[in-house]
Formats: structure tokens, C-alpha cells, sequence
């Protein structure tokens, strides 16, 4: 049975990696080209470039596209496919947050925890910002024979200034990326 | 959940739809994170910047304080950070239902997003245009997670102890590419020690 092997398959996946969409990679790469041989590498290689760039989260996106294709190659119905993926991978998450937030409260009661979680602050703050320096070491030098970007570097540093004087929500700022990538291309110049 | 005043910290008034009625917040979630989740890509951090912005700055939903803690927890359980915060904040204001509906929100435009270019995602990702628009976003992204990142530092009590594990975290990860997970639980380790021996903390009030 096609769709409870793929909603088995990612939901190991979820329960079985920790910190962040990327860290699934190897795991779903060994299940869907090693274990199961429904995609190739060069066809997986593809899906991480595209998860990478459609909105959404990139966990979300991956078992997605790899739930159809498996299901396709199957010769099952591709849409029910990616839900039992997509719903795989989701629900091992659901499930362990909704009993630790349940639980939240009375853990609170407890002076360990709050200072734990106290200690954990600076730390969650350190791993955004290097979210932020990581993001842009790879779009400023994305390697592979391309230079430095002085276009990207330049556009980032003037959008970080317009917020810092103008009051721009979070939407605002990622469609006005959206048309100032657009309105260069008009141009003909590629950011 | 509104309940549980009692134990630590309970959420600031203000406009949270916490008076509001169940049908009202369920609608309100579904939108912010219908919303997040059809336009932020990449990791979980971009969501994360969003949140920032929408539920703490401009709705109120959530404090800073809250949010970081919502941010520990989804680093150091299993599964996508986006789907973890999305669970947790959708409890928080609306209890099991919320966390629910605020994930299948969060997830919907993305999975659908995906059905839709998966027949023809090579022309997709070859169409200049595609990508002159997400090379725009990218940029965008980055300096919403930058903001988010300068505005929380802000938010965390400023002391040596402090500076010195988010230094410590910021080069693990940027620089050593060490996973995620180890970080924050080293950060809960430090919290135990460092605070456990401050009566402070060790009395309740927070």
C-alpha cells in the first residue's frame, strides 16, 4: 500500500530529525533513492533546489514534491500521495508540541525549567542571527565560478536601511524583494 | 489556552484575542499563518521573523518572552521549526483546535504551491523570471531575519553571561556548521547552571 508506506516513510522522517527543515536531507534522501528507489539522485538533487525556492517551509515542500513523484512512480493518484506525505511529516510534530504545550504551564511552575529556558534565549537569538549571516554568505558569494555580488549586497543593505527609517511590516518587505528582483530583470539585469 | 494565570507568566492583555471568541481566533490563525505560510522560504527562521513582526510587534498576540520560549522548544523537539512554532502558537491562543488549524494553515499554501509546479517544476526553476523574483525575496528574507535578530537581542537582558552564549551559539552555527539542536540544549544546560544558583529565579517570581 502505496500511500501508508509514504506516510510511514515521513513521519519517520519528522520524529527522527531535530533542528530545522535541512537537517531531514539525508534521511529522506537515504528512504526515497536508497531504501524505496522512487526518485533519482540527480531528480532528488532537483526537488532540494526547488523546495529551496517555492514559499513555504522547506520540510513541507520537499515531502510534497517527493510524495507525488513517489506515488507517480507507484502509479497511484499523486495529489492523495503528497498528502500522505506532507501529513506524515506534519504529524509526528502536532502531536509532540501539542502535549509539551500542554504540559507548559505546570513545567513552568518549576524554577529549573524557567532557567533553562531563561539560559536558551541568548542562545535562540545567536542561532538567528547566524541564520541571517548564513543566508547571506550564500547569496552574496553563492560560489560555483560567481563572484561576490555587489548588486544583492548593495539591494540588502539599502532595504535594511529603508526599515530602519520607515515602518515596514514583514509582507510589505518580502513583496517589495519580490518586485525589486522583477524590476531589475526588466532591465535585463539578474540579481 | 487562556487558562493557567497562576503558573509563571501570564500573557499581556492589550488586544490579544484571547477575550475574543473561539470562531474569532480560529480565523485569525488561519489567516496570519495562511498567510506566513505562502510567502516565506527556505529554513524556519524566515517565519520566525514574521512572527516577530506580526503576532508581537503589530497584533500583540504573543511577548517577546513567550516567543523565545516557543522558539527553544520547537529547535529542540523533533520536526520542521515552522510546523513546530505554528503548533505551539496556534495552542497558545486557541488551545488543541488552534494548534490544528494553524499548522494545516501554515502547511496548505505550500503543499498547494508544490501540486501545482510539480508537473512542470523544470520550467519552473529555469523561467528567469521565477527566479529573478525569488533572488528578490531571498534578499528580502535576509533582512527580515537580520531585523528580528537585532530586535530580540534587544529583548534579552544584557549581561556578560548572556553575550557570551549568544556569541558562542552565533559562531557554532555560522561558523563551525554545528546542528542546531546541540546548541539550544547546550543554552538550556547554561540556563540550569547559571540561574540555578540565583534565588531569583529559584523563588518564582520571575
Amino acid at each position: 500500500m502505496i500511500y501508508w508506506t509514504l506516510f510511514w516513510t515521513f513521519a519517520k522522517v519528522g520524529l527522527f530529525t531535530i533542528g530545522g527543515g535541512y537537517a531531514m536531507i539525508p534521511l529522506i534522501q537515504q528512504e526515497l533513492v536508497d531504501r524505496h528507489g522512487w526518485v533519482s539522485l540527480e531528480q532528488f538533487t532537483d526537488f532540494v533546489g526547488i523546495a529551496e525556492s517555492t514559499p513555504g517551509p522547506f520540510a513541507i515542500n520537499i515531502a510534497t514534491f517527493a510524495g507525488i513523484h513517489a506515488a507517480q512512480t507507484e502509479g497511484a493518484d499523486p495529489i492523495l500521495g503528497s498528502v500522505c506525505s506532507t501529513g506524515g511529516v506534519v504529524l509526528p510534530s502536532v502531536a509532540i508540541i501539542l502535549l509539551i504545550a500542554g504540559a507548559f504551564h505546570y513545567a513552568m511552575r518549576h524554577w529549573a525549567v524557567r532557567a533553562a529556558l531563561e539560559g536558551a534565549k541568548p542562545v535562540v537569538v545567536g542561532l538567528i542571527g547566524a541564520a541571517a549571516f548564513t543566508l547571506l554568505s550564500h547569496t552574496l558569494m553563492p560560489g560555483g565560478g560567481a563572484g561576490f555580488q555587489w548588486l544583492a549586497a548593495a539591494l540588502a543593505a539599502a532595504l535594511f536601511l529603508l526599515t530602519q527609517w520607515v515602518r515596514l511590516g514583514a509582507v510589505a518587505l518580502i513583496l517589495l524583494g519580490a518586485a525589486l528582483g522583477l524590476g531589475l530583470r526588466c532591465f535585463g539585469i539578474a540579481l | 489556552m487562556a487558562g493557567g494565570e497562576d503558573a509563571g507568566k501570564a500573557r499581556q492583555p492589550g488586544d490579544a484575542p484571547g477575550e475574543a471568541s473561539l470562531g474569532r481566533r480560529l480565523l485569525a490563525l488561519t489567516l496570519t499563518f495562511g498567510k506566513f505560510g505562502g510567502i516565506t522560504f527556505g529554513g524556519g527562521y524566515a517565519i520566525i521573523a514574521l512572527l516577530e513582526d506580526d503576532l508581537v510587534r503589530r497584533k500583540g498576540w504573543l511577548t517577546q518572552d513567550e516567543l523565545l520560549n516557543i522558539i527553544t522548544v520547537g529547535e529542540s523537539t523533533p520536526g520542521p521549526i515552522a510546523v513546530n512554532t505554528a503548533t505551539f502558537v496556534g495552542y497558545r491562543l486557541a488551545g488543541v483546535l488552534g494548534g490544528v488549524v494553524a499548522t494545516l494553515a501554515l502547511v496548505f499554501p505550500a503543499w498547494l504551491v508544490i501540486v501545482l509546479v510539480s508537473s512542470c517544476y523544470l520550467a519552473f526553476r529555469d523561467n528567469t523570471w521565477v527566479a529573478a523574483a525569488l533572488a528578490g525575496i531571498r534578499v528580502a528574507a535576509i533582512v527580515l531575519i537580520a531585523r528580528a535578530f537585532l530586535r530580540m537581542g534587544r529583548g534579552v537582558p544584557r549581561n556578560a553571561a548572556n553575550l557570551a552564549a549568544g556569541t558562542l551559539a552565533f559562531v557554532a552555527v555560522a561558523l563551525l556548521d554545528l546542528n542546531a539542536l546541540w546548541i539550544v540544549v547546550g543554552g538550556l544546560l547554561f540556563g540550569v547552571a547559571w540561574y540555578g544558583v540565583r534565588p531569583r529565579l529559584r523563588e518564582g517570581a520571575e
